[in-house]
């Protein structure tokens, strides 16, 4: 652990090695499956770490739609069986597969890979990388929690100058 | 509110709530088309064959470096009508602050309170509420001939007074406006 001042002086304490041990899993289960992408996020359609080749994906854009369908698909899980959620879902496309599945209950993977590679061995590589990040989820909340301390003055007072900029309103 | 702690990124959720039609996907599209191309994602739309939203309108905005952080904003809106309320669900989860744009017309009074209610009891779902959830309000449609006087709607719909803009969407009048505010309402209450 680390800690990383922000101009007030306030510590923030920020895992550097936590983030190299995710960005590990993750590249190691896309290289592993020949995937094109493999996105770690959380719930709430923020993307945490990826892996792999975005091309001109727009991650962001592409996590809160990956989120957004397997909320969706797990809202359909409940109508059918009650509270009981999907964990994995697999969409088949023409060309690319999308896998996506829960890691904990705020965390998702989204793994895009060739139709072609056998949906068990990915789903086998996957279990075992999800087993492998579960250990770090804790210290993901604990950073979340202290994400509000970097919105300090100099941050906000900063911010309204730009969004009067971006936004024609100066 | 997110922070991706590589790339210094601080990322807050925006939600535009509110009744059908009451102009929450034209705020995006007035955002989406006037906005430097180089700060904003493409707007991504779920829409029935109607047009109509049918889960969720989603857009990335990106400013530039502020005190060595890069601002991000993800807006979206909820589908307004009334049948899709599984998805205002899940669109309000984990949003830092909310939009509500209220349709200005008299005729549409009826329309604002149920969706008003729906969002308290989306919230509570959350264990949130109005009182709690950083949010504003946007009286959308003041052009239109039947519309209500703001002071009218701000009794039926801002007991709680919480800011308010009037906005002319279609137009841009107030949108800027109310995308700014919402984003101090957001920051204000971390």
């Amino acid at each position: 652990m680390m800690l990383d001042n922000n101009s007030n002086g306030v510590g923030l304490v920020f895992s550097e090695s936590t983030y190299r041990k995710i960005s590990r899993i993750l590249y190691e289960l896309n290289t592993r499956l020949k995937a094109k992408l493999t996105i770690f996020a959380d719930m709430n359609g923020y993307p945490i770490d990826y892996s792999g080749d975005v091309k001109d994906m727009n991650i962001n854009t592409l996590t809160a739609v990956a989120a957004g369908s397997f909320s969706a698909s797990n809202e359909m899980s409940s109508m059918i069986s009650g509270h009981k959620h999907f964990e994995h879902i697999l969409h088949e496309g023409a060309r690319d597969n999308v896998y996506m599945c829960s890691v904990g209950s705020e965390y998702l993977m989204v793994i895009i890979f060739d139709k072609t590679a056998p949906t068990g061995f990915v789903r086998l590589l996957v279990h075992a990388a999800v087993k492998k990040l579960s250990q770090y989820l804790d210290t993901l909340r604990v950073q979340k929690r202290q994400a509000s301390q970097f919105l300090d003055a100099d941050f906000r007072s900063g911010l309204n100058n730009e969004m009067d900029r971006a936004f024609g309103l100066s | 509110m997110h922070i991706d702690w590589k790339k210094h990124e601080i990322i807050f959720k925006i939600v535009y709530y509110g009744p059908g039609l009451g102009g929450k996907t034209t705020n995006l599209e007035y955002i989406y088309s006037k906005i430097n191309p180089s700060l904003r994602s493409e707007l991504v739309s779920f829409k029935t064959k109607e047009e109509r939203t049918l889960y969720f309108d989603f857009m990335q905005i990106g400013l530039g470096a502020v005190a060595g952080k890069k601002p991000r904003f993800h807006l979206y809106t909820i589908p307004g009508q009334v049948q899709y309320g599984y998805g205002r669900k899940l669109v309000i989860k984990g949003a830092d602050a909310i939009v509500f744009v209220a349709d200005s017309q008299r005729d549409r009074l009826d329309e604002n309170v149920a969706s008003l209610q729906d969002l308290q009891e989306k919230l509570a779902h959350y264990q949130k509420s109005l009182d709690d959830q950083p949010w504003i309000i946007q009286y959308n449609k003041r052009d239109l001939p039947k519309a209500a006087p703001v002071a009218a709607l701000q009794k039926e719909l801002n007991p709680f007074g919480v800011p308010y803009f009037e906005a002319v969407a279609t137009q841009g009048a107030g949108v800027f406006e109310t995308l700014k505010s919402v984003i101090q309402i957001a920051m204000s209450k971390k």
